[in-house]
């Protein structure tokens, strides 16, 4: 008797096996187009075998669904990640480069180096015909036209680089989101691995956001027991930079976000122009960059160098503890008044992030070389304009080219191409445009407007101006009164050659972006098709191995009715 | 390797997207009629179109350049040729008085000379395009003009003086170079040529407007008065010269005014006081044209260089001043001198007027070879730009109609492979 139920009990067995087989199945099939969703598959093992005393020997007992396992390759998941994260470096720069280019639209013809050439045209055209003043008033207008246009790329320029920082802002809290979502999931995996199952959709979850997470930077991940992970950026950090950890009393850390840096206090420079004493800054960061609510804002103030101040603007990014109090190297809280060096800045190599940051150092190199532009054509026009080659001397012959917050000869150094203005004294009469050799000259003598048309070709050395270039030093003795000419500087470079120059580095730079993207583009997807291969649902596979569960489904019913036809015959037809 | 359906379709979306990408870029640069639309296309091709274009534009600047100064030399060719027609008839009318013994017939002669000099001074006033053609600098006023003496007509220079003073401090300070004892000018005053030595230093900077001319006035009166003793005229005699007045105008310049006539005044020599004081008028300075990059030339002719026909400030003014006063006059030795040295005079300034009618001629041609090396050059980088910028529309439609193949096989592949499942057979 024992016999007969047993195969009862097998084939019940057997047939349960096979619809939990066909449950995975479906579950599969379910979940065919689900973002990040591995295969499972039901793994059998036969039951415990029974030793028959009988003579037999061992005795299989049937079957059982031992687990259901993800069929994942983790190796790829870790190739798949780095290079996420690299994708994310150009795919990040690559949309800013691509705004950037757009800013400097040039080669329809209506940029600034055409601007520039029309400038240069005018003076030509005045200098043959001094004594009117409809040519005068077009040199005025176009150089008008000119400084207009610096005006506004320079403050295009300055609003790209303030949308980068949102986005980076944006990126901040999305990252910490993130990490407290995967901190949950991390938590529920440990506890249902603690009693004995598969998290296996779970798990599914976790990576897809560790996937998300390394396009935002480099992460690197150690396996703890029960499936737990511990998680931390590839890149330094201070002490402990784990942002995730298995054992939920460890202290982890998050991101703040330095939402401005105001100067409250300028620098002291010495004679020489060299600062001795840093200026102070007041510096705002929000915790967790959570811009939404004053509660979270954070003031503290340090003095900062020139340098230190371009890598806090362009960086933002802080080490913070988990209530997103900014931390120091060794992990304490940073308290106002301590060195900016002691300042724990987020500075990751690869993904998004440094996307973002590396090309607000780009926008500022950019944003240098503009104002260089505008200094050079500011200097070399006023120096031939007003035959000095120095701004400080006493001239009765107005500038041409000014500093429209600060009109006078001291404000010429601080020109920059945000604020560089014709003169509104010429603006408004356009007769005191100097254009004669000297005050002796006569009314048709156009030799100086000839000689300021020629600076078009004349090589400057704009590549060496800083903030503090005067225009006696950017000059030298370069200016020659007698022929109004400036001597060519053998390592110079003309006006409109430093501005194509601004222009092709800029293309270039898109240029290798693009094709990085293109390039690392193509590298993931390969590397995604592999993962797709082992980890994807094939519909035809799994219709195929539906099939065969469905067979042995029907084989194990038919053992039943069977037994079940052998009992009729041992209960009902043994005695009647 | 197992293949699973996302891949498939995977695959085919990526493919189908660069597809279109090259379908989109192809069909820019057709539109556009241009290989590179942004910098970033080609960055060393756009850096080059951009030079490119800053030549070009610079090269049509030339082109107006070299057009304008051409038109304005054949203006001054035309006008120089009619003083050279003006000049032969008074060279005529000389020669004819030698034959004139009669008051009448001399009286003739002399109106028609005092018609020349007024057509002489019509023709150095031409002007073209608003300007002087022959004021130099200073185009906007009339350089030469005429004015009434004893009934004749006589040339006069028209030109203002220099501004050499300034303001410094409130004052009119002269502000010229410095003119020191011994520096020596010459004047004229109708037809009566004398040499002006400064006695007192005028310095530049510090000498003020009003202390610089009284020194001038006083030196120049001496001389006036030396010259009158020369001549042995009274002062109730024709051609005794008054004394001038030097004012200094409020705009800083020396305004000399002799009752006498205009006076006129010049260089002694090499020297250039003269013209530091800002009396030197009918400026010699030249008019420069840029032409193509860094080369400039000069293209005007100043009423001064056809006056001033030789040496020792012989010039026209004082010679038909000359002319006229001899024919007035009924001595002898003066008649004799119309056909001597007023004759030779006549004909130094015929040769004068040739030899710039020929520099203007040099200059015609230089500008004829300049005007046709700029068109040469600039279809030259015309050519050059449309090489590297334009697209060849053959070669792009071909590659428009391969691309498009390409995407419509890969629509169609793609659909029949990505459809078809076990299902549809179970």
């Amino acid at each position: 008797m024992a016999g007969l139920f047993s195969t009862f009990n097998v084939a019940t067995r057997g047939m349960s096996a096979q619809q939990k087989a066909i449950d995975v199945t479906s579950h599969n099939i379910a979940n065919a187009n689900t973002d990040g969703y591995t295969r499972q598959r039901a793994t059998m093992e036969t039951t415990r075998p029974f030793s028959d005393a009988s003579g037999a020997g061992q005795l299989g007992t049937g079957v059982q669904v031992s687990t259901i396992t993800r069929i994942r390759d983790s190796y790829l998941d870790y190739r798949v990640r780095a290079e996420s994260g690299t994708m994310g470096l150009y795919e990040g720069r690559e949309k800013f480069l691509t705004e950037l280019e757009g800013v400097f639209n040039e080669l329809d013809g209506t940029g600034i180096s055409t601007m520039v050439d029309n400038v240069f045209k005018s003076w030509n055209d005045l200098s043959l015909s001094p004594e009117v003043s409809n040519t005068r008033t077009v040199v005025a207008q176009q150089s008008k036209a000119l400084t207009d246009q610096l005006n506004s790329t320079y403050n295009q320029l300055i609003k790209l680089k303030e949308n980068s920082q949102q986005v980076i802002k944006q990126d901040v809290t999305d990252v910490n989101n993130i990490l407290d979502q995967i901190n949950k999931l991390n938590q529920e995996v440990i506890s249902v691995k603690n009693g004995g199952n598969e998290p296996n959709d779970l798990m599914d979850k976790r990576d897809l956001l560790v996937d998300q997470l390394s396009t935002k930077f480099g992460i690197t991940i150690d396996k703890k027991s029960l499936s737990g992970e511990d998680l931390k950026p590839t890149d330094g950090g201070p002490a402990n930079s784990y942002l995730i950890k298995s054992d939920p009393n460890d202290e982890v850390r998050r991101f703040s976000y330095v939402n401005s840096i105001v100067q409250t206090k300028a620098a002291v420079t010495d004679s020489d122009g060299n600062i001795t004493t840093d200026a102070t800054y007041k510096i705002t960061y929000y915790k967790n960059g959570d811009t939404s609510t004053d509660a979270n804002a954070v003031n503290i103030n340090m003095t900062l160098s020139p340098k230190d101040y371009a890598k806090l603007d362009q960086g933002r990014v802080l080490w913070a503890d988990s209530e997103g109090n900014a931390i120091k190297a060794d992990g304490t809280k940073f308290e106002d008044g301590d060195e900016f060096g002691d300042l724990e800045q987020f500075t990751p190599k690869t993904g998004e992030l440094q996307g973002y940051m590396s090309v607000q150092a780009d926008i500022d190199v950019y944003i240098g070389k503009l104002n260089n532009l505008a200094k050079g054509i500011a200097f070399s026009v006023n120096a031939v304009h007003s035959g000095q080659s120095d701004a400080t001397t006493a001239t009765d012959i107005l500038n041409f080219f000014v500093n429209s917050s600060d009109s006078t000869s001291s404000g010429e150094t601080s020109i920059t191409a945000g604020n560089i203005s014709v003169n509104q004294n010429i603006l408004d009469d356009v007769m005191l445009i100097n254009v004669g050799k000297d005050a002796t000259s006569g009314e048709t003598d156009g030799s100086r407007a000839l000689a300021i048309s020629q600076l078009k070709y004349v090589k400057l050395g704009i590549q060496g101006i800083t903030d503090d270039t005067t225009r006696t030093s950017f000059l030298g003795t370069s200016y020659h009164t007698d022929t109004m000419a400036i001597s060519p500087d053998s390592n110079g470079i003309t006006i409109g050659g430093y501005f194509t120059d601004i222009v092709s580095t800029l293309a270039i730079q898109k240029q290798v972006a693009e094709k990085n993207v293109t390039n690392y583009g193509s590298l993931l997807a390969n590397l995604e098709e592999s993962r797709s291969s082992i980890s994807g649902v094939s519909l035809d596979e799994e219709m195929a191995n539906l099939i065969q569960f469905q067979h042995a489904y029907q084989a194990n019913a038919k053992i039943i009715s069977t037994v079940d036809e052998l009992l009729d015959l041992v209960i009902n037809g043994l005695k009647k | 390797m197992r293949v699973t359906n996302k891949m498939l379709s995977n695959n085919f979306l990526r493919d189908m997207n660069t597809n279109l990408n090259n379908l989109s870029k192809l069909q820019n640069q057709m539109a556009s009629g241009k290989q590179i639309n942004k910098a970033s296309d080609d960055p060393v091709k756009a850096a080059k179109i951009m030079q490119m274009n800053s030549d070009i534009n610079a090269n049509d600047q030339y082109n107006a350049n070299i057009k304008n100064t051409t038109n304005w030399l054949d203006v001054t060719d035309g006008t120089l040729d009619k003083v050279g027609v003006a000049i032969t008839r008074i060279n005529e009318l000389l020669i004819s008085s030698g034959n004139a013994n009669d008051a009448s017939s001399q009286g003739a002669i002399k109106d028609e000379i005092n018609q020349k000099v007024e057509e002489l001074a019509g023709l150095l006033n031409t002007s073209f395009d608003g300007k002087y053609i022959f004021g130099g600098t200073n185009g906007t006023t009339k350089p030469v003009g005429t004015s009434d003496v004893e009934g004749n007509t006589a040339l006069i220079s028209n030109g203002k003086s220099g501004v050499v003073g300034k303001s410094v401090s409130g004052t009119m300070t002269y502000s010229g170079n410095t003119v020191s004892p011994t520096d020596t000018f010459k004047m004229s005053v109708n037809g009566t040529l004398m040499t002006i030595e400064i006695a007192s230093k005028i310095t530049g900077g510090t000498t003020t407007m009003s202390d610089a001319k009284d020194t001038l006035q006083t030196d120049i009166n001496t001389s006036i008065a030396a010259a009158n003793i020369a001549s042995g005229k009274t002062s109730t005699q024709v051609g005794f010269i008054k004394d001038v007045t030097v004012t200094a105008t409020d705009d800083g310049r020396f305004e000399i005014s002799s009752p006498s006539g205009t006076a006129t005044f010049y260089e002694n020599g090499v020297g250039t006081t003269a013209k530091d004081l800002g009396l030197s008028v009918g400026s010699k300075d030249k008019l420069i044209v840029e032409v193509s990059q860094g080369v400039t030339m000069d293209y005007n002719v100043t009423a001064s260089q056809v006056i001033n026909y030789g040496v020792d400030g012989n010039n026209l003014m004082d010679l038909m001043a000359n002319i006229t006063n001899h024919l007035s006059s009924t001595d002898s030795e003066e008649i004799k001198k119309l056909a001597n040295e007023d004759l030779t005079g006549i004909q130094a300034v015929m040769t004068n007027v040739l030899k710039l009618r020929s520099e203007v001629g040099a200059k015609q041609n230089r500008m004829e070879s300049a005007e046709s090396r700029n068109t040469d050059q600039n279809l030259n980088m015309i050519e050059i730009r449309s090489s590297i910028e334009d697209i060849d529309i053959t070669e792009k439609s071909m590659e428009y109609a391969t691309m498009q193949t390409i995407y419509l096989a890969s629509l169609q592949t793609s659909a029949k492979v990505i459809q078809p499942t076990l299902l549809d057979y179970l």
